[in-house]
């Protein structure tokens, strides 16, 4: 924001509802991927439908979201734009520094999860 | 720059005195009635010191009693009930309150806002805590106290293990903790995005107000869960609805997936705050600003999230697939590395300092936390690696931990914190020279009595113990862990101490920015906070705009009066800080102590089976509210004030904009997180048990279709009939019967469903004490019943607003949002139509 | 001070057999650098879990010396970043004080360091998954139930037959037992820290662990998750011994109880049916067929009392028969303090013989 003339508009776009999201895209598809492995795991081996299968849905899944979500990392102020958010914001470069690098943590995220059903065997207790 | 001030016009005469007036702080014994955040923060603050020395005296008791093998200090049940009480009190009397009493007294200062949106439900939400907590924690000295572990795990905590009402006033306990909790983030989500200063847009926010968002956010999704799960265990203990009996198809795992889910975002709900303490204190000690600002946001946000996915982690050695407790060690993998961040951050800022950082009281409590926090992170690191955990879970190891991650990692920065602000609230700074002792003597001795813990742990000791054989390695350790308790409790009596002779509270006469800090809470203030609110350009406006102190006591920034003559504060947009409307706020009052006692005396009495007394304690406590709530909507009486800088903000706001539809939004997502964690705790207990579900030999069948479907209809007709109603809503100064009677068949409607709902399982012959799918059926409808209950209540209030002639198309927030959690409802109840007569036959 | 109640230093079994066992830990040289000055006692003592004499315990100790030792290079650099960013020369400090050394530190490092502890705990938890899944048709099966507050212990002979007794675990070294962990009343937990990690029993639930002990000896157990009243007070001894000693133990713990060798002893024997102990405790080959409490046929063999509480002798016996609510209080055993000193004597010695 640059001068006291620009307060006497109250609006602001893009909402904060977008921007909520745009901060915190990676997390919630960290939470999503968790959900989705977790979730799926337990079901798929309550239901006996085997180690493989299980194991395959995870590895799966880590793919589909962890994949997308390096793409955003790399293109990351057009991804901005999606949300509507636009350059010239006053501390543009701040917000887009935050939404990178939560990205960032939460691939570490992911990518460690999948990693799990990589080196584990699935629908075992392991003791 | 004389141009870029919001008033450049002399102030009027008598502006200063009406606002004064307007902040007047209530005297004498009616200073319980006060609001403001200053008065009842530090009395927020002092409740949950107390509760802080009472834990510590129970955990000293605790060490004398472990000093030596085969000590007999203290009968097996009552240490079984000092460490449950320890524990309890620890993170739910001490821990969440003093974090939530910082945010109450340091928030409103740091956004130069006047108070937190909503003072009267603060105000109700510590009374509630204060009165709750103190007879919950008095049970201790009536053999009343639980004795389950402040964990509380099932079945040792059905009927059947512990009889009588001790367990139950845990629950008890707990649920006041869990109502001023949500009250508490209530107020700090919409303090933070809503009461900012004109211009501090989200990037420019002090990084504790980042942390409490964070912190607020984090309570309105984990504490459901929790508060879900004491429902739960009170339900199956007063009346044998089987959730966790496993004979029934119920699961005792179940409360451990609810309470972790809860219990570890717990952990960081209390660090994260203090960590955003830590993170206010640096730079200033440093006279540099914070390095790596964005990289903190980054760590506050991502922990946040991670938070979420460690749950499963205390129940490593349960015996769950290996693969699940992979994904949960890899989560807590992630949440260190946030944790990391900080650090490195501290350090830098550190290294940044201008000329060297500077070694105060405050600094030392830092550098010893910093310290401390990195052992607690570093074996938090250990026990998330599964097979290591197998191995400590449940011992002295994991005690050791979990002290330096909370003495470490919250109350350190909490002594700094009393150190450091204290000249804001206070004519006298505590002492230097004593803090210098308090802290060497709390460094000291918590590590000489937490360290050994990990070793003893390792050699075999679990936690819970309360006394052991000799021979096996311990005796050593745990007496230098006793003595180093000793130590550490002589560091805090010192502190009190102090605290006696030096704290005198104050408004005006406070120390003046005694550590050359750079954010707004170092502005001078009075009851009213600051003269004027700054308009703020920088991270740091005290150093950025050395002239600021000047022109704000002067009332050259905005809304250096009260227009409205009452109280009031600024309503800035959630992102940029754009001036959006001028919120007048209620000033002292009885009701919501009023509504407290009578909470309070609902739920003890309902404990020790008082029905009657407790009902009519109910109702003063429904009354209460009623009165309290009547005179909040001013309504537009004024339509518009100027608060500077030639912006007219209006005094009333209705819809999206307003702070009441952000705090029934807040409770939307409350409500929610507690219905989805309801249907995991369904479709967990299908998972686990799925022979007591409909289709399996003897349960009886799901209801015919035309009950859902009825019940269903009367949903969506409901909500049609109260969105009908708000298009009727007369015009100012109108009539038009057909609103009330449009809301009140709407309401009708609902409660039709309700009973629909309920009737359709019982005509087909299934009991909730039948199974655990009965009671899970059962559940549903009693949380439908729950926000239906609220419905209605907030339908006949718009009612009789509406009577009264208080309700209409501008005046219309107590309609709207009635209307919102109307909609909240039937979406609620559908899924749960959706999911209790659709999901059976497809699982079968 | 609760004198002589519990297993006191005289008495302890593990001297008997593991007497250098616990020792091996000491010897290693992160154990005794690090903690000496610390712990006199140093890492032994009979239920230590860096003494592992386990297959899992075993895998999981060098994991956890990995873990420590980064733990104290991790706080070691921070100490001195610390110091540096503190009291360091001028330029140090700038080069400190900057953005990138948040990134570098607080993202690059732990990501890298965490990658490497995270894949090596979870190489060693596939390593007990395929452990479990090689225990084949020759593994013994073991099923602990988890009582309030002692441990019952079900053994089966060569032919399926089931033998009961209790809280302690005979494991034949290096054959691998599945255990089978079980709870009919509030969660308990199963830990032999010598011999692997913790795992719960759960009402509702039975959960595996494949324990295989790689050397003789006796180490100590205890129940780790709180199972209210004296969970204080709820241990066991897990004895590894050489196959051949386990078969031949197997065999005699499958015969029905010794019958008394003296006249006090069979005068015990009447006293023990006139009192009714046989509604609550089995004794093999005798009218005694109770379940609640432990199984007694071959009592007087094992290591100790009420769960690991008392060493295992006549006075303990009478003791523990007249007194057990001060000893262990809340316990789910009446005291008997009706009989009479010869009585008591008499009772004492028959269960002492029962061997």
């Amino acid at each position: 924001m640059g001068s006291l003339e620009d307060l006497r508009n109250p609006g602001e776009r893009p909402g904060t509802f977008a921007m909520l999201i745009y901060l915190m895209l990676g997390p919630m598809l960290w939470g999503l991927h968790l959900t989705l492995i977790y979730g799926a795991n337990t079901l798929i081996c309550a239901l006996g439908g085997g180690a493989a299968a299980s194991r395959a849905t995870v590895i799966t899944a880590t793919v589909l979201i962890a994949v997308p979500l390096s793409l955003v990392l790399l293109i990351q102020r057009r991804a901005g734009r999606l949300f509507g958010i636009a350059d010239g914001r006053a501390g543009q470069r701040t917000y887009d520094a935050i939404s990178r690098l939560t990205g960032l943590l939460s691939l570490a995220g992911i990518l460690w999860a999948g990693t799990a059903a990589a080196i584990l065997s699935a629908c075992v207790q392991g003791r | 720059m004389e141009r870029d001030l919001p008033n450049t016009a002399p102030r009027p005469d008598g502006e200063l005195e009406t606002l004064k007036r307007a902040w007047a702080v209530p005297r004498g014994f009616r200073l319980v009635t006060a609001v403001n955040n200053q008065v009842i923060g530090i009395l927020y603050i002092g409740a949950a010191l107390l509760f802080f020395i009472l834990a510590g005296i129970l955990a000293l008791i605790m060490r004398t009693q472990l000093a030596v093998p085969e000590n007999d200090l203290v009968s097996q049940d009552f240490y079984n009930q000092i460490f449950t009480m320890h524990g309890t009190t620890m993170m739910f009397l001490f821990a969440v309150p003093v974090v939530e009493a910082l945010g109450v007294m340091l928030l409103p200062q740091m956004l130069a806002a006047r108070d937190l949106p909503f003072p009267r439900l603060s105000a109700f939400a510590i009374w509630a805590y204060i009165i709750g907590g103190l007879v919950f924690f008095s049970t201790v000295f009536y053999d009343l106290a639980p004795k389950g572990g402040w964990f509380m795990y099932p079945p040792l905590t059905l009927k059947e293990y512990s009889p009588g009402d001790n367990a139950d006033f845990w629950l008890l306990g707990i649920g006041f903790i869990e109502i001023s909790a949500i009250a508490g983030a209530i107020e700090i989500v919409v303090g933070t995005l809503r009461t900012r200063p004109p211009g501090m847009s989200l990037v420019r926010m002090p990084i504790f107000a980042w942390a409490m968002l964070i912190f607020a956010a984090m309570i309105m999704i984990a504490f459901p869960a929790v508060i879900l799960g004491t429902m739960l265990l009170e339900i199956e203990r007063s009346f044998g609805w089987p959730f966790f009996t496993a004979e029934k198809g119920g699961d005792p795992l179940l409360w451990q997936h609810l309470f972790w889910f809860f219990g570890h975002p717990e952990v960081y709900i209390i660090f994260l705050p203090a960590a955003g303490l830590v993170s206010m204190m640096v730079p200033t000690m440093a006279r540099h600003p914070l390095v790596g600002y964005r990289l903190i946001v980054v760590a506050l946000i991502a922990t946040g999230f991670f938070s979420f996915g460690l749950w499963v982690h205390h129940m490593f050695t349960t015996g769950i697939p290996s693969l699940s407790l992979g994904f949960f060690s890899a989560a807590s993998m992630a949440v260190a590395v946030p944790s990391g961040i900080q650090v490195f951050s501290w350090i830098a800022t550190m290294a940044a300092g201008r000329p060297r950082f500077r070694i105060t009281t405050p600094s030392l409590f830092i550098l010893g936390f910093l310290f401390i926090f990195t052992v607690g992170g570093v074996t938090g690191v250990m026990v998330a690696l599964v097979p290591v955990d197998f191995q400590v879970h449940d011992t002295y190891f994991v005690v050791a931990h979990f002290h330096y991650v909370l003495i470490g990692g919250m109350v350190f920065p909490l002594f700094a914190t009393f150190y450091y602000w204290t000249p804001m609230v206070s004519r006298n700074m505590l002492s230097e020279t004593l803090g210098r002792w308090v802290f060497w003597l709390m460094f000291v001795g918590f590590n000489v009595s937490f360290f050994p813990m990990h070793i003893t742990g390792l050699l075999g000791m679990p936690r819970r113990v309360w006394t052991y054989p000799e021979g096996l390695g311990w005796e050593t350790l745990n007496m230098i862990s006793t003595v180093g308790a000793y130590v550490l409790a002589a560091g805090v009596a010192l502190f009190v101490f102090d605290l006696f002779r030096r704290f005198r509270p104050t408004f005006a006469d406070s120390v003046d920015n005694p550590w050359g800090a750079g954010t707004l809470e170092w502005l001078p203030t009075d009851t009213y906070s600051t003269r004027s609110i700054p308009y703020v350009k920088s991270r740091e406006p005290l150093w950025d705009q050395p002239e600021l102190a000047r022109e704000v006591e002067e009332g050259r920034h905005f809304l250096p009066g009260a227009p409205t003559g009452g109280r009031e504060t600024i309503v800035t947009s959630p992102i940029d800080a754009r001036p959006q409307y001028v919120i007048r706020m209620p000033g002292p009052g009885w009701m919501p102590l009023l509504a407290a006692v009578g909470m309070a005396g609902f739920f003890l009495l309902l404990t020790v089976k008082l029905v009657v007394p407790a009902v009519l304690s109910g109702i003063v406590m429904i009354v209460a509210c009623f009165i309290w709530a009547w005179k909040l909507d001013h309504g537009p009486e004024i339509p518009s004030v100027e608060i500077g800088a030639g912006v007219r903000l209006p005094t009333y706001m209705a819809g999206p904009l307003s702070h009441a539809w952000w705090a029934m939004v807040v409770l939307i997502i409350v409500a929610s997180s507690l219905y989805i964690a309801y249907v995991f705790s369904y479709l967990y207990l299908w998972v686990v048990s799925p022979e007591v579900w409909p289709a399996a030999a003897g349960v009886p069948g799901l209801p015919e279709e035309a009950w859902p479907v009825s019940a269903g209809v009367l949903v969506v007709a409901g909500s049609a009939l109260v969105s009908a109603a708000g298009r009727l809503l007369p015009r100012p100064g109108r009539g038009a019967r057909a609103f009330a009677l449009l809301l009140g068949l709407g309401a009708i409607s609902f409660l039709a469903a309700l009973i629909c709902e309920g009737l359709s399982h019982w005509q087909t012959g299934l009991r909730p004490t039948d199974s655990a799918y009965g009671a899970m059926v059962y559940m549903a409808s009693f949380l439908n019943l729950q926000v239906i209950a609220a419905c209605t209540i907030l339908a006949l209030y718009a009612i009789a607003r509406y009577f009264a002639g208080k309700l209409d198309t501008e005046r219309r927030v107590n309609f709207d949002n009635a209307a919102l959690l109307y909609y909240y409802a039937a979406m609620q109840m559908l899924l749960g139509l959706v999911l209790l007569h659709g999901f059976p036959p497809l699982a079968s | 001070m609760r004198p002589g109640t519990m297993q006191s230093v005289a008495m302890r079994p593990w001297r008997l057999v593991g007497g250098g066992l616990p020792a091996a830990c000491c010897l290693r040289w992160s154990c005794a650098a690090l903690f000496s000055s610390l712990l006199a006692a140093g890492c032994s003592g009979p239920q230590s879990a860096l003494s592992p004499s386990g297959v899992e315990a075993l895998h999981i100790d060098p994991l956890f010396w990995t873990a420590t030792w980064t733990g104290v290079l991790v706080t070691l650099m921070i100490v001195v970043l610390v110091a540096v960013a503190l009291y360091g020369p001028p330029p140090w400090r700038a080069w400190l004080g900057r953005d990138w050394i948040v990134i570098g530190g607080g993202i690059v490092l732990p990501i890298l360091v965490l990658t490497g502890l995270f894949v090596y705990a979870l190489l060693v938890m596939q390593a007990g998954a395929l452990r479990s899944a090689q225990a084949g048709e020759d593994t013994i099966t073991v099923t602990v139930t988890g009582k309030r507050w002692w441990w019952e212990v079900t053994y089966a002979t060569p032919q399926g037959e089931p033998i009961v007794s209790a809280n302690e675990i005979r494991l034949p070294v290096g054959r691998p037992v599945r255990l089978l962990l079980e709870s009919d009343n509030v969660i308990h937990s199963f830990w032999a820290p010598q011999i692997a990690g913790k795992l719960d029993m759960i009402p509702g639930r039975t959960n595996e662990v494949v324990l295989e002990a790689t050397e003789p000896g006796v180490s100590r157990g205890q129940c780790a998750e709180y199972c209210g009243g004296p969970h204080a007070l709820m241990s066991f001894f897990v004895i590894a011994m050489p196959e051949e000693d386990y078969a031949a133990w197997l065999a005699r713990e499958a015969e029905p109880g010794a019958e008394p060798d003296t006249p006090q002893a069979a005068h015990g024997q009447e006293v023990f049916f006139e009192n009714g102990c046989g509604a609550c405790h089995r004794i093999g080959g005798t009218p005694a067929q109770g379940v609640i409490g432990p199984d007694l046929t071959h009592v007087g063999s094992r290591h100790s009392l009420a769960a690991a509480t008392l060493p295992n002798d006549a006075e303990a016996f009478a003791r523990w028969i007249t007194d057990n609510q001060h000893i262990k209080p809340d316990n789910l055993m009446p005291p008997f303090r009706q009989l009479s000193a010869p009585d008591l004597a008499a009772l004492a010695a028959y269960l002492d013989g029962l061997e």
